[in-house]
């Protein structure tokens, strides 16, 4: 439809909010009436409405709905995770590169950055492709999406194994046969992801986190050590 | 094989696209990854004596005719910037052109100094903000008495190192023409051509809030195409000797082309860099490479200034 929001995804729009999911103390789903066409590892950022903006991922994207998790880590995401049905919230995206759709993938996630590997998964069960999906966090209280999740690691074993799930995900690498490592969570837990990809001679897309300001590689902050812009070249970056 | 070399002043340019001032911040590898895309100079971010934070998010905001900003010259100030200016030219023959922005005709003299010390290839006056004015007032582009002043202050900060000096005028002013003679006057080896355009505003409709954290911002893309294309062309008429490096939406090798020929020896390209990366740059010289060929030319000065025939 000419002058539809679909049309125009870089620019923000201002939507009401339809429903709040809470995925743990820290951290809810904002259900959003769908105004762009999202993939799994594209990032959107989000205006606090009079307020800052802030990048965060899509959990996942319906016919009519997007779900946009935020984790409430600063005055901006905790104002964000306080809005309530009805409420004006701003969003523009989605930006950046995304995760290949491929066979046999093994998904890990820590924490939060469980958000856009849940979508992946999701899209690829629709797709009926081979993969396997494990989340991680410090306790069960950082956990999202895990009722989702076919392994489930926290490290101090409040539930699912007790340890890392790079771990996990390492056992799972030597049970079965997979293609290629998909992760998203703090930057510790990406390295040691690499480092097994590296290990098993397969590839990794790893989803990075850099402060972001305009979300479209002009402003330069999220630049990596190569001189990209995480936000253009990024988040997702592959590796092998 | 046609020559993409120009000149801007004493500044000999491989290419005559060059990183405008403000576009992947000042980060030593964004401006390598763009030198090593073919650019034919960059030009830092803006910095000031001491570091800045900026404006909060939202700062930049894509609208239909381009973008708005009001970035509010976030910098870590000249010392580190000096840094990054070092360990560019330590690994990269590309020019440096380093953007400084002070509050006073002082200030802009002391940072010029600091800039050409580094081993900055020329110096940048941003007189021409459009988003610090409840800092600042009115930018110093605006005012000729201010202009003539902050020109000189640098100029005099140059004469020794030999640096050339660049003014970055705004349409911000009754007449950018005359604007132009002023730094002329001052000894400014060229204008750059133009500062985003405004400020304007964007209002979220739902809401009837702006959105900016600064309400109002800079507007450029292709929406101020035409706009500094007749800055270009009323400089050029003003002042036929001076050198314009043009700045202000150009994203097509046709929108270079009416730069040039309004009389610009160099484009700068910025809000373009979004859609395409620094891939632009090498883009618009192969392009640029074959517009030469087409027309059987060995380089581009005779297509600059080609509106005043």
């Amino acid at each position: 439809m000419k002058g539809s929001r679909m049309e125009t995804p870089r620019e923000m729009h201002v939507v009401r909010v339809l429903a709040v999911r809470r995925e743990n103390p820290s951290t809810v789903s904002l259900v959003l009436p769908k105004t762009f066409e999202a993939a799994p590892g594209r990032f959107v950022m989000v205006w606090d409405v009079g307020g800052a903006e802030k990048p965060f991922g899509v959990s996942r994207q319906t016919a009519t709905e997007t779900c946009v998790t935020i984790r409430a880590v600063g005055p901006t995401s905790e104002s964000l995770t306080r809005l309530q049905p009805g409420d004006a919230v701003g969003i523009r995206g989605p930006f950046g590169t995304g995760f290949a759709l491929a066979e046999n993938a093994l998904l890990v996630a820590g924490g939060v950055g469980a958000a856009p590997l849940r979508f992946l998964a999701e899209t690829l069960r629709q797709k009926n492709m081979a993969h396997k999906w494990l989340v991680g966090a410090k306790t069960a209280d950082e956990l999202c999406f895990a009722a989702d999740a076919d392994g489930i690691a926290t490290d101090d074993g409040s539930r699912g194994e007790a340890g890392s799930v790079v771990a996990l995900a390492a056992k799972e690498l030597a049970r079965g046969h997979y293609a290629i490592l998909q992760a998203c969570g703090p930057k510790g837990m990406l390295r040691a992801v690499k480092a097994l990809a590296e290990q098993a001679g397969i590839p990794a897309e790893l989803s990075v986190e850099r402060i972001m300001r305009c979300g479209v590689g002009l402003c330069g902050s999220c630049a990596l050590d190569d001189g990209r812009c995480a936000c253009r070249e990024g988040p997702v970056l592959r590796f092998g | 094989m046609p020559s993409l070399a120009t000149t801007l002043g004493p500044l000999r340019l491989p290419s005559p696209f060059v990183l405008a001032s403000g576009i992947l911040g000042t980060y030593e590898a964004s401006l390598l990854r763009v030198a090593a895309a073919g650019a034919g100079a960059v030009t830092t971010k803006s910095c000031s004596l001491a570091p800045r934070a900026g404006h909060p998010t939202p700062c930049v905001l894509p609208w239909r005719g381009g973008f708005i900003n009001a970035v509010g010259l976030s910098n870590p100030g000249v010392a580190e910037e000096a840094k990054v200016v070092r360990a560019f030219k330590a690994s990269c023959r590309t020019p440096l052109i380093a953007s400084v922005f002070g509050a006073t005709p002082e200030e802009f003299a002391q940072l010029a100094a600091a800039m050409a010390d580094a081993g900055a290839d020329a110096v940048e006056l941003n007189v021409s903000c459009p988003n610090v004015q409840s800092e600042f007032g009115t930018p110093f582009a605006a005012d000729a008495a201010a202009l003539k002043r902050v020109t000189a202050a640098a100029k005099k900060a140059l004469a020794h190192s030999g640096t050339p000096l660049a003014v970055k005028l705004s349409l911000q002013c009754a007449s950018i023409g005359e604007m132009a003679r002023v730094v002329e006057g001052e000894g400014a080896d060229w204008v750059v051509a133009i500062n985003t355009v405004g400020p304007g505003m964007v209002i979220d409709p739902e809401t009837g809030r702006p959105v900016l954290s600064n309400k109002r911002g800079g507007v450029s893309g292709t929406a101020i195409l035409p706009l500094a294309v007749r800055a270009v062309y009323d400089i050029r008429e003003a002042c036929p000797h001076l050198p314009i490096l043009a700045t202000g939406g150009a994203s097509r090798l046709e929108d270079v082309l009416q730069h040039f020929a309004a009389g610009a020896g160099a484009v700068a390209i910025g809000s373009a860099v979004a859609d395409e990366g620094p891939a632009i740059f090498t883009r618009l010289a192969k392009e640029l490479e074959e517009e030469l060929s087409r027309r059987g030319l060995g380089n581009i000065a005779p297509l600059v200034g080609r509106a005043h025939a």
